[in-house]
């Protein structure tokens, strides 16, 4: 009794999985609909233009189109960030066609500026002083680092850190 | 959504932390189980820790050997721990591998033993769907009914509470299950194919993962599954004896007649 039960359970499975699986499929609009800009894996970056810490120039995202770019969120009181930088400026200066952006959380000019001329780093720096780009990639906690490929894509998203010089070469290498 | 959750000051990934808690209460869930088919549950529990260990260890060396280049001039970073460093290709495979063979070291590679693991499982994979709700991940449709959840700007279908609150009543029924004198695997196949059947419901609200001619794989592959597994169920209960069909029972009673006689 159980027995036949079951196997007609199996083929009522295929008639009306099958059904509801063309019933539900995606149109072709909704297809689209995870593409918009997010701070998330698989999604364009969301765009933005900060003042950057040298030269009195903007830093726009939407500009390293092309590029690899490293977005890192880090201040100058984060522990981790501050072991991190070191790797940082080594990979902005030996791949190239990468760009390491460091957003800075919401500090002064003249402590950022201190800080890059005592550790002897020279990648671009954009000051995030409203902490507006913060709030646009939802950043909880520092370290954070989006890894983004040369159309613009999120690829990876590491959260905390200190990041080795190995594990950045690593996430930048299958973005080439 | 919430990725990074403070937890006594400090800041935690609440993805991974949500998988890790879904794990280690299915493993323990699962090994409690055992004691009502006669399966040794510490083993299972020592099976699932070690296959996990091995599993992690697996996919670290596999991330490093993928990315020699990269850890080549500075070998020793290869050991600092990283959850976004791990390469799955090598650690599913290694884990399965280890928790199997300490199994089947102990002769417990047995239907019952998938019986017994079959709730726990589901409850970690509850903790998965709660990672990807936490991390924003498994995007709904657009929906304007009550329950959406805004994500990225969208009111979208909570497609992982939803495949939540299905797991809950396959692993409850599960559990239920595995305290019926059912036949050994009836109530793995069983809940693999409840499971089957209800991610071909609830995928069907899912606004990502791949298509295949306009449909989505992951409903396809469920159809299949599901149909497959109920399949082989009735197979399982046409091949088996049921305990009160057992003819060793009846003989077993009627001496037992005799003797009070």
């Amino acid at each position: 009794m159980a027995v036949q039960w079951l196997r007609r359970l199996a083929l009522a499975a295929v008639v009306l999985g099958g059904l509801w699986t063309w019933i539900s499929r995606p149109e072709a609009h909704q297809v689209g609909v995870a593409d918009a800009p997010a701070p998330r894996v698989g999604v364009p970056a969301p765009d933005f233009t900060l003042p950057a810490l040298r030269d009195a120039q903007l830093i726009r995202l939407s500009d390293l189109r092309g590029r690899i770019v490293v977005l890192n969120f880090w201040a100058t009181w984060c522990p981790p960030c501050r072991v991190e930088m070191p790797a940082l400026h080594h990979v902005q200066h030996s791949i190239p066609d990468v760009v390491v952006v460091g957003v800075n959380q919401q500090e002064s000019v003249e402590r950022v500026d201190r800080f890059m001329r005592e550790q002897a780093l020279d990648f671009p720096i954009a000051l995030d002083v409203q902490g507006e780009v913060n709030r646009l990639y939802r950043v909880r906690a520092l370290p954070t680092t989006f890894f983004i490929d040369r159309a613009g894509v999120i690829r990876d998203i590491v959260y905390g850190g200190p990041l080795t010089k190995a594990l950045i070469e690593s996430k930048v290498s299958a973005l080439r | 959504m919430a990725p990074i959750i403070q937890v006594f000051g400090f800041s935690v990934q609440a993805g991974p932390l949500a998988a890790l808690i879904g794990f280690v209460a299915g493993l323990s869930f699962a090994a409690r189980l055992a004691r009502w088919r006669d399966v040794d549950g510490a083993a299972i529990h020592d099976a699932g820790f070690y296959g996990a260990l091995a599993g992690l260890l697996a996919a670290r060396f596999g991330y490093v050997v993928a990315h020699w280049s990269a850890y080549a001039s500075e070998p020793l970073s290869a050991l600092m721990p990283s959850l976004t460093a791990l390469w799955p290709w090598t650690g599913w495979p290694v884990g399965l591998a280890v928790a199997g063979w300490m199994l089947w070291r102990k002769g417990m590679a047995r239907a019952e033993v998938l019986d017994v693991l079959a709730p726990g499982v589901l409850l970690g994979a509850i903790g998965m769907a709660a990672a990807d709700f936490l991390n924003g991940d498994s995007l709904g449709l657009p929906t304007t009914l009550p329950w959406g959840v805004a994500l990225w700007g969208v009111v979208r279908h909570p497609v992982p509470l939803y495949e939540i609150a299905a797991l809950v009543i396959i692993a409850g029924s599960a559990v239920v299950s595995v305290r019926r004198p059912l036949p050994a695997g009836a109530v793995a196949l069983g809940a693999l194919a409840a499971y089957a059947m209800a991610r071909v419901a609830v995928d069907g609200f899912r606004a990502d993962g791949a298509l295949l001619a306009g449909l989505r794989v992951s409903q396809l592959a469920g159809v299949g599954v599901s149909a497959v597994a109920l399949w082989l169920l009735s197979e399982v209960l046409a091949t088996s004896v049921p305990a009160h069909r057992n003819p060793t029972h009846f003989i077993e009673a009627e001496s037992h007649a005799d003797n009070s006689q």
